[in-house]
């Protein structure tokens, strides 16, 4: 199935661009693999910023897919929320301030 | 043997983060190394804020015949032969701000707290504070063939504002040809 | 308490205006202990010197100057200096911070804490140079816009380096809106509450400050091995990298994604928003990356117009002036800039200032307002030349409706009548700030509960966003407090943590950005609490717990608290506009057509309440809660006046 990807910074400076079109071949799709793809792609410094020194996935992303409320990270099971052809989905740290 | 260095303000202009921040990260380690205590008036770097907002950190350019040594009537600025930069003798010091009247870039100064002469020195030899601090990485304590690097860079730059300006006439005339073409 | 090495002055100035009298007393254990510094000490002395009886514009009201502990020491972001005073936007605690370099001047000449009181007959300069303070005439500088005031004192006094703080026209005029601007206009800004008003209204035109005096730092060793693990930690969390690439900018996006932009006076939360792509101010328009003083991030932006009808026009920019031209329905980046030049030339906050045009915007749109009253000004949302002129009338009271929207939304809002009160945004007097809370059960909260007026940088709500499960269990006791929109047991708690933090901060003199912004929370109180506490010791030679550190942040909420209640604040107080209650969020998007939901509102601030020690009913604080605290005499006072919950 083929993901409409839209980086918000840092991880855009990562990869070199903010928008990209993922392409994933299995059988099971979710944001974790979703993921892993981009990391396989753009390296350890991608890798870095999602996932802290204990390899956790860091709390503070959140993932909005198609425009609905977002999935936090920091939730349990954030990471199997299964993906459908064709979602649009924001990677975007939600720790804000003002 | 030991090289010769100096601090050379090594900017990346064409990063937006490449010039100095006006943090002054910079004036607080380096009077912590010489004196202990945090007062960027008795760092031996300081920061100039220019009325556009531009920051610029200036300090000794370590020169090899230097204005302030030759102004010294007291011995109070003696060669370091290990650093092989001119450096302040305090005890011999009186205070008498002559170098810092000598100096054609205003950059040797008194220590409020000392009285004393104070300049760059390196730190001793040991990592210049100045240069592990800045978070900009616009610091760089450079030996003699880098520093040219830099030097060439800025005489260039000098010569750029030239032809910005003669760009910007009309016609594009040579001012200086013209004189001498009348004078023929 | 001066030791030669530690990163005190040991000294409080006292200047009263009314007299002329210069004085100093020593900063003891008595003031250190309890309250360490910065915003610790000023709302203590506000609360002992300020009583109810005091109205703002008094001469017996009190400017308090304090730096944090550590500002002018070489803690990264140690660079915020506190300005306290009772607010006349409020008539209750008021308080700002600015990030400039005057309060660590005014350590080094000698003193850790400001305060003015009294009354000018004409317009005065503080002179503070070292040794020598003196009170000078400052006729030939009334009238000068922020930015002329510091380049007169700086060429007059010859000194290159001098730092100044001044009030702008708008101060002068006592537009409750005002603020104390720092260095001219462009640097940092004691904003918020109205203080500008109190510093012109005691004709107190600028203090001009130069100190040469060293600052200490007891353990040199332990400063330095926590600043390096303090940018490890900044090195590896993505939360500061936006804010050194966009500056604080970088919001946009958060909001953009959530939908909560507060545009047209907070009717909608999605909104026309790509013409401020924080891409574009970077692009196009960034003429420089900042620092405030001492600080790693570099997150201060200066922008600049090159071309067009604002061509010309750099200023300071920062996200909350984003934010507010939202909220007045401005749409693209010149008329942003153009405006934050406008307020911070005239000495305006932008806060204040964008929602109280943007009240008015929406009267005038409805016709409350009209032409008539507006000079023929076409005040709708998005008219950027009318937000501008709206603006500079506002700073000079110039005109009957200027005059009237010089008091602030909710007087403004009291002398118009005819319904504009349902317009007007803001809690306690203190107008809206950052995001719409709409969808955010706890942010709504923290606005309502914030000290000074509703306030995003009071508290961290923000952490529920961050926190995992099993890390709200063990510090809120409920998983469900990390769960954003529908969870509630621990959330009461949590934002109490969030608001004794970020006291921490300002106690310090930290900026929040940098030690109270991160993606994870154990990054986060590693910094704010663990780091921030080791550079305490490390500068003042004390050993503080951790714990002690939070209690001393809970302990100056407290005394703000109390200052309120005896201002006659009541639970009733601790709400938020109707709109949020009642309307939903238009404009779509991601929380388009939700409310504030009342019943987690109250269950979330009834457990607040009870986790701060007050009496839920009431909200006032009990014996039990103060006396914990140390604040004994604080809980006599409120006892005597009849505020305390109990005896």
């Amino acid at each position: 199935m083929r993901i409409h990807v839209h980086l918000y910074p840092p991880l855009n400076n990562a990869a070199g661009r903010s928008r990209l079109e993922v392409v994933l071949d299995g059988d099971e799709d979710s944001l974790q693999v979703l993921i892993d793809k981009m990391v396989e792609q753009f390296g350890d410094q991608f890798r870095k910023l999602l996932y802290d020194d204990r390899g956790r996935i860091v709390g503070g992303w959140c993932a909005f897919i198609n425009q609905k409320p977002p999935v936090h990270f920091n939730q349990p099971d954030a990471l199997a929320t299964s993906l459908c052809d064709g979602d649009e989905i924001s990677f975007l740290l939600a720790l804000a301030g003002g | 043997m030991a090289k010769k260095r100096r601090i050379v303000y090594t900017n990346r202009p064409w990063e937006a983060t490449g010039i100095c921040s006006g943090c002054r990260l910079c004036e607080l380690y380096c009077s912590l190394q010489a004196n202990g205590a945090f007062n960027p008036y008795r760092s031996r770097v300081r920061v100039v804020e220019m009325a556009t907002g531009i920051d610029i950190p200036v300090t000794c350019q370590q020169c090899p015949d230097p204005a302030c040594q030759t102004a010294c009537e007291f011995d109070a600025i003696v060669f370091d032969t290990k650093l092989k930069i001119v450096v302040v003798s305090e005890e011999n010091c009186t205070s008498c701000q002559a170098c810092v009247g000598a100096c054609p870039y205003g950059i040797i100064t008194m220590d409020p707290v000392s009285n004393k002469a104070i300049k760059c020195d390196l730190c001793g030899d040991s990592e210049p504070a100045c240069v592990a601090i800045c978070p900009s990485r616009v610091l760089g304590a450079l030996d003699d063939l880098a520093v040219a690097e830099y030097n060439r860079r800025r005489t260039a730059a000098l010569l750029a504002i030239d032809d910005e300006l003669l760009r910007a006439r009309p016609g594009g005339e040579d001012p200086v040809m013209k004189k001498l073409e009348k004078k023929g | 308490m001066k030791s030669a090495h530690n990163c005190y002055a040991g000294k409080i100035l006292r200047i009263d205006l009314t007299s002329g009298s210069i004085d100093s007393e020593d900063l003891g254990a008595d003031r250190i202990d309890p309250l360490i510094g910065g915003r610790g000490i000023a709302s203590k002395i506000l609360y002992d010197e300020v009583p109810p009886e005091i109205a703002p514009f008094d001469p017996e009201n009190l400017l308090i100057f304090a730096p944090g502990a550590l500002h002018g020491t070489g803690v990264p972001a140690a660079s915020r200096t506190t300005l306290t005073c009772r607010s006349p936007l409020t008539h209750m605690h008021g308080d700002g911070h600015s990030g400039a370099q005057w309060g660590g001047e005014l350590k080094r000449a000698g003193y850790d804490v400001l305060v003015i009181k009294g009354r000018a007959q004409k317009p005065v300069t503080l002179f503070i140079d070292d040794d020598r303070v003196e009170i000078a005439d400052a006729d030939r500088l009334w009238g000068m816009l922020t930015s002329r005031t510091h380049t007169a004192l700086r060429d007059e006094t010859n000194i290159a380096d001098l730092q100044t703080v001044c009030i702008g026209p708008a101060g002068e005029n006592r537009v409750r809106l005002s603020a104390v601007f720092h260095n001219g206009a462009d640097k940092g800004v004691n904003a918020r509450c109205g203080m500008g008003a109190v510093m012109g209204a005691k004709n107190l035109k600028a203090i001009a400050t130069r100190g040469t005096k060293d600052i200490g730092v007891v353990d040199i060793e332990s400063l330095k091995a926590a600043y390096k693990e303090y940018v490890e930690i900044i090195n590896t969390d993505p939360h500061p990298v936006g804010g050194t690439r966009y500056g604080t900018c970088r919001f946009m996006y958060h909001r953009v994604q959530f939908g909560i932009h507060g545009a047209e006076n907070w009717n909608y939360g999605a909104y026309p928003w790509e013409k401020l792509d924080p891409e574009i101010f970077r692009g196009d328009y960034q003429v420089k990356a900042g620092s405030c003083v001492a600080c790693p991030i570099r997150c201060r932006r200066d922008y600049r117009v090159v071309s067009g009808p604002y061509g010309g026009t750099t200023a300071k920019v920062e996200w909350e002036t984003i934010a507010r031209s939202l909220t007045c329905g401005i749409k693209e980046p010149e008329g942003v800039i153009a405006w934050a030049n406008i307020c911070n030339h005239y000495g305006l906050d932008i806060e204040g200032t964008g929602d109280t045009v943007a009240f008015a915007m929406e009267c005038f749109e409805n016709g409350i307002i009209t032409e008539k009253d507006t000079d023929g000004l076409s005040l709708r949302f998005g008219d950027t030349e009318a937000f501008l002129e709206i603006t500079r009338r506002i700073a000079m009271r110039e005109g009957d409706l200027a005059d009237i929207l010089a008091e602030g939304t909710k007087r403004a809002a009291e002398t118009i009548g005819a319904g504009s009160e349902r317009f007007a945004m803001h809690v306690k007097g203190g107008e809206m700030t950052a995001g719409d809370p709409r969808g955010m059960p706890v942010r709504a909260v923290s606005y309502a509960t914030s000290t000074r007026g509703s306030d995003h940088l009071r508290s961290n709500p923000y952490i529920e966003e961050i926190m995992k499960p099993e890390e709200a269990l063990k510090w809120w006791g409920s998983e469900e407090a990390a769960d954003i929109a529908n969870g509630l047991k621990g959330k009461g708690r949590m934002l109490k943590f969030s608001e004794d933090l970020v006291t921490i901060g300002d106690i310090l003199g930290l900026c929040k950005f940098a030690f109270y912004r991160s993606a994870t929370f154990p990054w986060l109180y590693q910094k704010g609490v663990t780091l921030a506490t080791r550079f305490y010791n490390a500068c003042s030679g004390r050993s503080l717990s951790e714990e002690e550190m939070l209690m001393t942040g809970e302990r100056v909420w407290n005394i703000e608290k109390a200052y309120n209640t005896r201002c006659g604040a009541t639970r009733a107080d601790d709400t938020i506009p109707q709109r949020f209650f009642k309307e939903a969020l238009k404009g779509g998007g991601p929380s388009g057509g939700t409310v504030v939901d009342r019943e987690k509102f109250e269950a979330i601030l009834n457990e607040y309440y009870e986790n701060r020690k007050f009496d839920p009913e009431t909200g006032l604080q009990t014996r039990a809660g103060l006396e914990r605290l140390g604040l004994n005499d604080v809980a006599d006072d409120l006892a005597a006046r009849g505020k305390l919950f109990g005896k």
